[in-house]
């Protein structure tokens, strides 16, 4: 709200650094133990000691699918598993989504099919909010769901340990007797 | 407000209806008379397109456009916009800025004391009174790195010079600025 003459009708556009996702002039003074800081700190020092290859190379990889532990352990992120829940829309109805199919390389399409056939109502897949595929079933098939995975995609490798439901927001295993 | 913010914590996100769509455009016009006069709230809340509101705990709601999350509220207090909206309109808000000590506090989601306005490095660009939304900006930094609001007017902050001045609701890299995208 300065003066009206320096109104701007048009957005501007921001440039934002592209390790921390702030504007770059903040980069200083973001608090000392978070991620985005510890990154930049790195991407400096790999700048100015002239390893950045070295270094910017195994940040890349912490990236994609590792996540370094705090021991110095390197963890693997992204384990295959299968995730069900069910939601409550509008009193009695309930959606069943199951989450993760895809890791362990079933096909998307025809699994929705069968789910589809196999519970006789009505299958999907949609986009879940960490933009990955589900496949979403009108009813609460639960555990129908389930069981049917297990037997179903056996040989693909699914083992009842992998298979997870969110309970009350928490994730769950669903056969915890083993 | 938003330090440990994901979108796990939406409770619901609806489509609201136009009357409601209505009611948040003329407060926005209302806190924002800039936004009005220079005809920019038709590219940020387009009358034709429909809103979304998802509701947070502690009575927070967030106005969603196109999954981009936009102005967020407490209860029935004003609308603030997020950051990154207000990176691209600065002007539109009421600027506060703090000095350079303060800064990697106001970062980490630390309320605004009135020294910090005061000092030497500081500067209160506009007049405002108590319970106005205001942007905080860093001593020397081009882009805001906060939205607040104020707990006392401007002229009190020099007088008293003491304790909070501006409540810290939504600053950089807290999980809002993290939730670039509502689902």
């Amino acid at each position: 709200m300065t003066t009206p003459s320096e109104a701007t009708l048009q957005p501007q556009a921001v440039v934002y650094d592209s390790i921390t996702g702030v504007p770059s002039e903040f980069n200083e003074f973001l608090p000392k133990d978070c991620e985005e800081y510890k990154k930049w700190v790195a991407a400096k020092e790999a700048g100015l000691e002239g390893e950045a290859g070295n270094l910017s190379l195994a940040d890349k990889e912490a990236d994609d699918v590792e996540k370094r532990l705090p021991g110095g352990k390197v963890k693997k992120k992204t384990k295959p598993e299968i995730v069900l829940e069910v939601a409550t829309r509008s009193k009695k109805k309930s959606v069943t989504t199951i989450l993760g199919l895809e890791t362990f390389g079933v096909k998307l399409p025809e699994a929705s099919k069968l789910f589809g056939k196999k519970f006789a109502s009505g299958a999907s897949i949609t986009k879940s909010p960490t933009d990955k595929d589900q496949i979403e079933v009108q009813g609460d098939f639960l555990d129908k769901a389930a069981e049917l995975i297990v037997k179903t995609y056996a040989d693909k490798g699914i083992v009842k340990k992998r298979i997870y439901f969110m309970d009350n927001k928490k994730k769950t295993h669903y056969f915890d007797d083993e | 407000m938003f330090k440990k913010f994901t979108t796990d914590e939406v409770s619901t996100q609806n489509q609201v209806k136009s009357s409601v769509q209505r009611g948040v455009r003329a407060k926005v016009c209302a806190a924002y008379p800039l936004l009005e006069e220079s005809g920019a709230i038709d590219d940020i809340l387009p009358k034709k397109e429909s809103i979304t509101v998802a509701k947070l705990p502690e009575h927070v709601q967030v106005v969603v456009l196109n999954n981009t999350p936009i102005f967020f509220a407490q209860r029935d207090g004003p609308w603030f916009p997020t950051l990154r909206l207000l990176h691209q309109y600065p002007d539109v808000m009421a600027k506060l800025r703090v000095d350079k000590g303060a800064i990697k506090f106001v970062l980490s989601g630390a309320n605004i004391m009135c020294p910090g306005l005061t000092s030497p490095g500081a500067t209160i660009h506009n007049e405002v009174e108590a319970g106005s939304p205001v942007a905080i900006y860093g001593e020397g930094m081009q882009h805001a790195m906060a939205v607040g609001i104020t707990n006392m007017s401007t002229s009190d902050m020099r007088s008293i010079n003491k304790g909070m001045g501006v409540d810290n609701l939504h600053y950089l890299n807290d999980g809002l600025w993290k939730t670039s995208t509502f689902s």
